[in-house]
């Protein structure tokens, strides 16, 4: 069960920086993210290709958040940036990340071909777990994953409460338009949560490999979680993310864990449904996340 | 000083404003008057980088705005106060305040400063300065717009129907504040409003706009004698 227990806290961990960008995201530009599948998938194969390199996978942190993050800044300049100039409502935005998001798929298979044939290994097939260090009894990616969110969040707070660029962010988010008219560069700001929520898929990314194994469709496979943990949490408020990420994330281990001990085995094969599940029970009756019910406290 | 000189703008293929010309100086309220739909605001957003600018220009003491973005137009110490959504409603009184100010590349000392001024201004504002705006009342918050319009010091100031939709008491105390402001502060005051009683009585300079073309243009008074435009138009006279 303990074991159980450190599995969902690391699931949890990488599921909650996954949010934590699709949340930002939300509040900034009010664009529900559907290329955060891609932004993931970019720090898997970032730290993929250091591995193969003969580096330290560990590194793929720092360089998936920057990898992941100029995917992002891509996403925003070629498609959104454009979009929302012309005015184009939420929904086309939406469909843009859409697109973005199968273009970029499609670009990662042909890199897992090149890797494929350049360096012989089954570069479908991403597992890192071998390559991984224990500490105290702990796996590496465990204390990794749930330091680095740690650290990310409390860096995500100092940016946003400490600093004037945070300062421009709250403004964006909270009226852009009164923003831009006191002389906050906006599409800078936008641009800036683009870099910052890819990044942050980009870390989340770097570690999956770690954790379990992954390939080009990860990324869409996790989407609907990312998108549940962020709606449990709260769209509406950025520290939602991680709150959302840990029920959810101990519920779809710990909780199917503990459930196929009393009903089953066979209940562990619906663990994929317990996301939906979650989301729906969330919409009807607390559809502005669980943080909602703590701020009225 | 203001310069507007023909000015035709528009939001894409949506042509409003025609051959505009307006001039408006320090020390003095230009009020722009005009049935709903006639392009006041279009005015102010052209001026501000909002609009579509397909010919002539507008300067700001010599310097040429159009073609501007919104946000560097404010940096030249350009402040609109829109008619909605005019504050950040999640941040308190005082933080609206000074994340405006810290935008304007004030320093601490110029930044208190102001915010003295405003609370003699408002001194209500000053008692709620740790209330989040959002909880403010109607009146309250059209303080607060202005104050955020004022934090920076402008040059310019562009005020879009400040009074529109409040009690009785808050319209006469706001239009009050309005020509205190005159009085007090170094800045050209372009004021768009639908009370057309309360403006004529504080502006120095008056415009009329009808159907996006400029109708008329002199003093209150010469407005008055003019009957037609005045009881056609703006239901006074």
């Amino acid at each position: 069960m303990i074991e159980t227990l450190i599995s969902g806290i690391t699931y949890s961990s990488l599921l909650s920086l996954m949010a934590l960008g699709i949340t930002l995201l939300y509040r900034t530009t009010k664009v529900p993210n559907f290329a955060h599948a891609s932004f993931v998938v970019f720090g898997i194969y970032t730290s993929y290709t250091l591995a193969l390199l003969g580096y330290n996978p560990y590194l793929g942190t720092l360089l998936g958040f920057i990898v992941s993050g100029i995917i992002a800044l891509i996403l925003f300049y070629a498609l959104l940036e454009p979009l929302r100039r012309r005015k184009s409502s939420i929904f086309i935005l939406m469909m843009a990340t859409l697109t973005y998001d199968i273009l970029m798929f499609g670009i990662i298979n042909i890199y897992a071909d090149y890797l494929q044939t350049t360096f012989k290994i089954p570069a479908r097939n991403v597992y890192l777990a071998p390559q991984d260090f224990t500490l105290i009894g702990l796996k590496g990616v465990t204390i990794v994953s749930t330091s680095l969110l740690i650290v990310l969040l409390m860096l995500l707070y100092i940016l946003l409460n400490r600093t004037i660029i945070g300062a421009a962010l709250r403004a964006v988010m909270e009226n852009p338009s009164l923003a831009q008219a006191n002389g906050i560069n906006v599409s800078l700001m936008l641009a800036l949560s683009w870099f910052l929520a890819g990044g942050l898929a980009g870390v989340a990314g770097a570690l999956l490999p770690m954790y379990m194994m992954t390939d080009p469709s990860t990324g869409m496979l996790l989407i609907a979680p990312m998108f549940c943990a962020s709606i449990l949490g709260g769209l509406e408020q950025i520290y939602g993310a991680p709150l959302g990420g840990f029920i959810l994330g101990l519920a779809t281990t710990v909780l199917v864990s503990w459930l196929s001990g009393v009903i089953g085995y066979w209940i562990m094969t619906y663990s994929l449904m317990v996301p939906y599940i979650t989301l729906i029970v969330t919409l009807i009756f607390i559809p502005r996340g669980v943080v909602s019910i703590i701020l009225k406290r | 000083m203001l310069v507007i000189e023909k000015l035709n703008s528009g939001y894409g293929k949506l042509h409003v404003l025609y051959d505009v010309s307006l001039t408006a100086k320090r020390k003095e309220i230009t009020a722009v008057l005009g049935p709903n739909g006639a392009g006041k605001t279009t005015l102010l957003n052209s001026i501000f980088g909002l609009a579509d600018i397909y010919s002539g220009s507008i300067e700001l003491d010599d310097e040429r705005l159009n073609k501007m973005p919104p946000h560097m137009i404010s940096r030249r110490g350009v402040s609109y106060v829109f008619q909605l959504m005019n504050i950040f409603p999640n941040l308190t009184v005082e933080e609206n305040l000074r994340l405006v100010a810290r935008f304007s590349g004030m320093n601490h000392k110029d930044i208190e400063n102001s915010l003295k001024e405003i609370y003699d201004l408002f001194p209500i504002l000053k008692e709620r300065r740790r209330q989040v705006a959002g909880t403010l009342s109607g009146g309250e918050r059209q303080m607060l717009a202005i104050s955020i319009g004022l934090i920076k010091r402008p040059r310019l100031l562009l005020l879009d129907e400040p009074t529109a939709g409040l009690a009785v008491r808050y319209v006469d105390m706001l239009i009050e504040k309005i020509l205190e402001m005159k009085k007090t502060m170094d800045m050209i005051i372009l004021l768009v409003e639908q009370n057309v009683h309360k403006a004529l009585k504080i502006a120095d300079k008056v415009y009329v706009l009808v159907s996006g073309r400029i109708i008329f243009e002199g003093t209150p008074s010469e407005l008055v004698n003019k009957e037609d435009i005045a009881k056609m138009y703006l239901g006074v006279g």
